[in-house]
């Protein structure tokens, strides 16, 4: 199907370039003032500079900074990919902010290909302790996370984790040193606005499978900020696709155990929520992990009283 | 993000911060479709200083005979009624709920297992619609006027179209999700189409089976295409239909079935 829409984006593309050209043909370039000449010179024109600040974009994050490139690092997991891309430039983070990817490293077709896929987790270079520069060695840089699903069985190693010329120990900030290959990567971003959910008394989040790749920032900003938010009460409900005994390695006490989690389904998560329900500060924090739904509440002692719905 | 708590942490405060305001404003939909129709208002406000370097700007506007000017200039005015009026500013925050609710969520019974459209979405396109007869139809008295005004307005309705269904920054500042601005996307490219195809269907109505046309497209592409293959007065539409693929091509997300009727 993806393929399918490929295929299709070009031929629309190519197409159009005959229809505009094809118009501007019909109505004679002699008379450059008339309207519909106009209409269509300038329809090409912004089509020229839209492409020009995609490209700019790209090319803006591209750039080396301190010896340091952009590149993707690729961790295979059940059901999807994580892709850590390691910026070069610096990259303002915020929920809600989606970003366009593609993969140049995996053959020449892939660069014409970009698909939006939202920030599921960041890691800022201010934010990290261990400040790098005492040593002489430039801190960590800001890293952007993506979930990328795949629909292939488990095991079968497709295009992002062949084996090949680049597989090589390389430590992702979020999940330790484990095996991931590493490929060049275009991202063009970020886009997306922010929802001002801190306002808001109660949030209630829902999400399906991957979906939670766009809830992650929304929780961690939300409990970053749960002294100054209006937020007292909030609850995530998160479905996941899993075979029950799969998952329920994550009943209870979610687990922690590298090769336990890396055959479950909706791991790639874990070890996120993990580090956030830590930081939780309310009274209450309820978690409730079944096979297929996962509900993770905090509430705030003050307003339980008042609530009239419990997990 | 002190930014955002300091006016979160004090509810009772009367004066919403302008910024607050707009963060607020640029989530509301009807804002957002509204924003990217001033495109069509900043374009067409780049065309009258283009073309009246003798006129003032202002003369230009008052040009009451130019329709399809009026319809972009009608898009922006939408957003100046949002900016400028309290009254909207004010209903539009009241009515929040029951647009979001009634309009903006619920999907279509006889769309559901078609595409991901919203009602929001229809009634965008039927909008989009009406107002392009409106434009095409008013002050037109005869058939070369209407095959001059379709053709104008298909042309005025590729200008958005020209940004792509790819996200791009000013679309981005304009506060429009993706999502939202492929649909306007498809929806603009729709009526650009439908308007296309009357232009030509009217325009062979018109002249009939011109086998001699010189200054039409025909021309130009039957000196390249061999003849027997596509004759001269079918090239034309031959051509517009071209362009109805494209958009049709994004059929991993709009089936083709949405258009038929359509079409």
């Amino acid at each position: 199907m993806r393929r399918f829409y490929e295929v299709f984006n070009k031929l629309h593309l190519l197409l159009v370039i005959v229809l505009v050209s094809a118009s501007v043909i019909h109505v004679g370039l002699h008379n450059p003032r008339r309207d519909p000449v106009l209409y269509l010179l300038v329809a090409v024109g912004i089509w020229i500079l839209t492409r020009i600040a995609r490209l700019a974009t790209i090319l803006f994050h591209s750039l080396r900074r301190r010896g340091r490139a952009t590149e993707a690092s690729v961790i295979s997991m059940p059901g999807a990919f994580l892709v850590c891309v390691k910026l070069s430039q610096p990259w303002d983070f915020r929920p809600g902010q989606y970003a366009y990817l593609s993969f140049p490293g995996l053959n020449m077709y892939e660069v014409f290909q970009s698909h939006p896929f939202f920030i599921a987790w960041w890691h800022r270079s201010k934010d990290s302790t261990n400040d790098g520069d005492e040593l002489g060695k430039p801190g960590p840089p800001d890293t952007a996370v993506f979930i990328i699903q795949r629909n292939d069985p488990t095991n079968s190693s497709t295009e992002l984790t062949k084996p090949g010329v680049q597989l090589r120990e390389e430590p992702c900030l979020c999940y330790g040193s484990r095996s991931s290959s590493k490929t060049k990567v275009l991202i063009e971003g970020p886009y997306g606005t922010t929802l001002n959910i801190g306002s808001y008394g109660t949030v209630v989040m829902f999400a399906t499978g991957i979906g939670i790749a766009a809830q992650m920032p929304y929780i961690k900003q939300l409990l970053k900020d749960q002294d100054t938010v209006q937020t007292r009460r909030a609850a995530l409900y998160w479905e996941i696709e899993a075979e029950s005994k799969r998952f329920s390695v994550l009943g209870g006490r979610v687990s922690t155990d590298e090769e336990n989690v890396r055959s479950v389904d909706g791991a790639w998560v874990h070890r996120w929520m993990n580090e956030l329900l830590k930081t939780v500060k309310r009274k209450k924090v309820g978690r409730i992990l079944s096979p297929i739904l996962v509900v993770l509440t905090w509430l705030d002692a003050g307003y339980s009283d008042l609530c009239p719905w419990r997990i | 993000m002190t930014r955002m708590t300091k006016y979160h942490k004090s509810p009772q405060r009367v004066v919403v911060s302008l910024r607050c305001f707009f963060r607020r404003l640029g989530s509301f939909a009807p804002f957002q479709a509204s924003m990217h129709s001033t495109l069509y208002l900043v374009h067409q406000a780049a065309l009258i200083a283009l073309r009246s370097h003798h006129l003032s700007l202002t003369s230009s506007i008052m040009d009451f005979m130019n329709i399809p000017r009026w319809y972009a200039v009608t898009f922006g005015a939408i957003v100046v009624a949002f900016i400028i009026c309290p009254a909207v500013r004010y209903l539009s925050r009241v009515s929040m709920y029951y647009f979001l609710r009634y309009l903006y969520y619920p999907r279509p019974k006889f769309l559901r297992d078609k595409s991901d459209a919203t009602r929001f979405d229809v009634v965008l396109f039927i909008l989009l619609l009406v107002v392009n007869i409106i434009c095409s139809a008013v002050g037109v008295h005869n058939l070369s006027q209407a095959i001059r005004r379709t053709g104008l307005m298909t042309v005025v309705n590729i200008l958005p179209l020209a940004m792509g269904g790819h996200m791009n920054l000013l679309v981005d500042r304009c506060k429009i999700g993706l999502r939202n601005y492929q649909q306007i996307h498809r929806s603009i490219g729709r009526v650009a189409i439908l308007e296309g195809l009357a232009h030509s269907i009217i325009a062979l109505i018109n002249e009939g089976l011109n086998w001699h046309s010189t200054s039409s497209i025909a021309a130009i592409v039957v000196r390249k295409l061999p003849r027997p293959i596509i004759g001269p007065p079918l090239t034309d539409s031959f051509l517009v239909s071209i362009g109805c693929i494209g958009p049709l091509c994004n059929a991993t997300y709009i089936p083709c079935v949405l258009y038929a009727p359509l079409l």
